[in-house]
């Protein structure tokens, strides 16, 4: 069944995506003056389209809750809490003079928002310890390697080390995390990069 | 970021889901992620296109997708496929633009996280909203940061192979897949090259 069905690229969208990737590889590559004022605004309207999806997907997220309590489906006390403050936050940043700057909305931020995230960043800590545990094995393939590599790296960090290391071998491991490692690192983001760019492609051909 | 994040890996995860879902009555939960870039969701719409072509299932999943760029929009115009009846496409949820914010609302965007916990290879114990950051290749459809890293073995394959098969449809071939690789690898040896002799 799956067979017979295909998928019809919207030649009108990929018309818009050439024009304006010619448009920003002129700006970019020929430095053509009178192209500059067009793809500054190209750029001004991709950071309000961002803006207006974060605003959509605002609208999104109360419409779906909404629609969860009317039915009454599992959980439906949850989705009431979110429209509440969702509302409240809303409100406050309305009808207050001093709009996302007042103290209601700042001490939301503050108490909810900033925990949560700093919460998640936080947790870094025991992803590295986990993936030391676990990698960083001489019996593994590569493990002497990446061991070698964190060895080296901290005991150019660690103060008591750094006082009775010699300052070569500091220079060796700042050159060897500066030139090697960041080249490979810049290497594995461009090939991602250009990887995901041929994805994008084959989305844009609809996978043909 | 992880070696099984191609359109073919998120399509086969979410496959997965939704059938698991499709057999306990329950609404499948697709993760999108909340990716920074706009590149970063390349895969995730590519994917979306092969899951809607390949579906036979009756199934509206829920799909979760957040980040700080419009590109969550897009998955509402993925193009319908014309031929043959078609499964329903998912119904998207805007999943905020942070971190914090996604891992909420993935946790209130299903009322059935256990069973997806279990099937993830959790104990009931672990919220599935955590399940993504400790183990984020078993969510190919996530877009990760470099600092989640992979705790699941090199070499293992978390997520059935061939899903599709199952459904009578066989899972579509990507001949780029190999030579992409490869080119990658050549392209990054280049770099450590130029940065030694440069």
């Amino acid at each position: 069944m799956s067979a017979a069905r295909t998928l019809r690229p919207n030649l009108f969208a990929l018309l818009i995506i050439l024009a304006v990737f010619v448009l920003l590889g002129i700006d970019r590559f020929a430095e053509i003056p009178t192209v500059r004022p067009f793809a500054v605004m190209i750029y001004e309207w991709a950071m309000l389209l961002s803006a207006f999806a974060l605003l959509l997907g605002a609208v999104n997220v109360a419409w779906v809750h909404v629609r969860r309590i009317v039915a009454g489906d599992a959980g439906w006390l949850h989705s009431l809490l979110l429209i509440i403050a969702f509302v409240v936050v809303l409100a406050t940043g309305l009808f207050s003079t001093t709009g996302v700057r007042s103290p209601l909305v700042e001490m939301l931020f503050d108490t909810i928002i900033a925990p949560g995230q700093a919460t998640i960043f936080a947790m870094l800590a025991f992803f590295m310890a986990a993936a030391a545990y676990r990698y960083l094995r001489v019996g593994r393939t590569g493990g002497l390697w990446l061991l070698a590599g964190v060895l080296l790296v901290f005991a150019v960090q660690m103060p008591i080390a750094n006082a009775t290391l010699s300052l070569s071998i500091g220079n060796f491991v700042n050159w060897l995390v500066d030139v090697p490692a960041m080249a490979a690192l810049r290497g594995a983001l461009l090939g991602s990069g250009f990887a995901l760019l041929l994805v994008a492609i084959r989305f844009l051909l609809t996978n043909r | 970021m992880y070696w099984n994040r191609s359109a073919a890996d998120i399509a086969a995860a979410w496959q997965a889901e939704i059938e698991s879902k499709l057999e306990i009555g329950a609404t499948a939960l697709l993760l999108a992620g909340a990716p920074e870039s706009m590149l970063g969701s390349a895969a995730t719409l590519l994917a979306l296109q092969q899951s809607t072509l390949l579906r036979n299932d009756v199934a509206t999943p829920l799909l979760v997708a957040g980040g700080n760029s419009a590109v969550w929009l897009a998955l509402l115009m993925s193009p319908q496929p014309t031929g043959a009846p078609h499964a329903p496409m998912p119904t998207l949820i805007f999943g905020g633009a942070d971190e914090a914010t996604y891992l909420a609302m993935t946790g209130l965007s299903t009322s059935l996280t256990a069973s997806r916990a279990t099937y993830l290879g959790f104990q009931n114990t672990t919220p599935l909203e955590m399940g993504r950051t400790l183990t984020p290749r078993l969510e190919p459809g996530i877009a990760t940061s470099w600092e989640m890293l992979p705790l699941v073995e090199v070499g293992e394959h978390p997520i059935p192979a061939q899903p599709f098969a199952a459904a009578g449809t066989p899972a579509p071939a990507d001949p780029t897949g190999e030579w992409i690789g490869w080119g990658m690898m050549l392209f990054a040896l280049c770099l450590v090259l130029s940065a030694l002799l440069i």
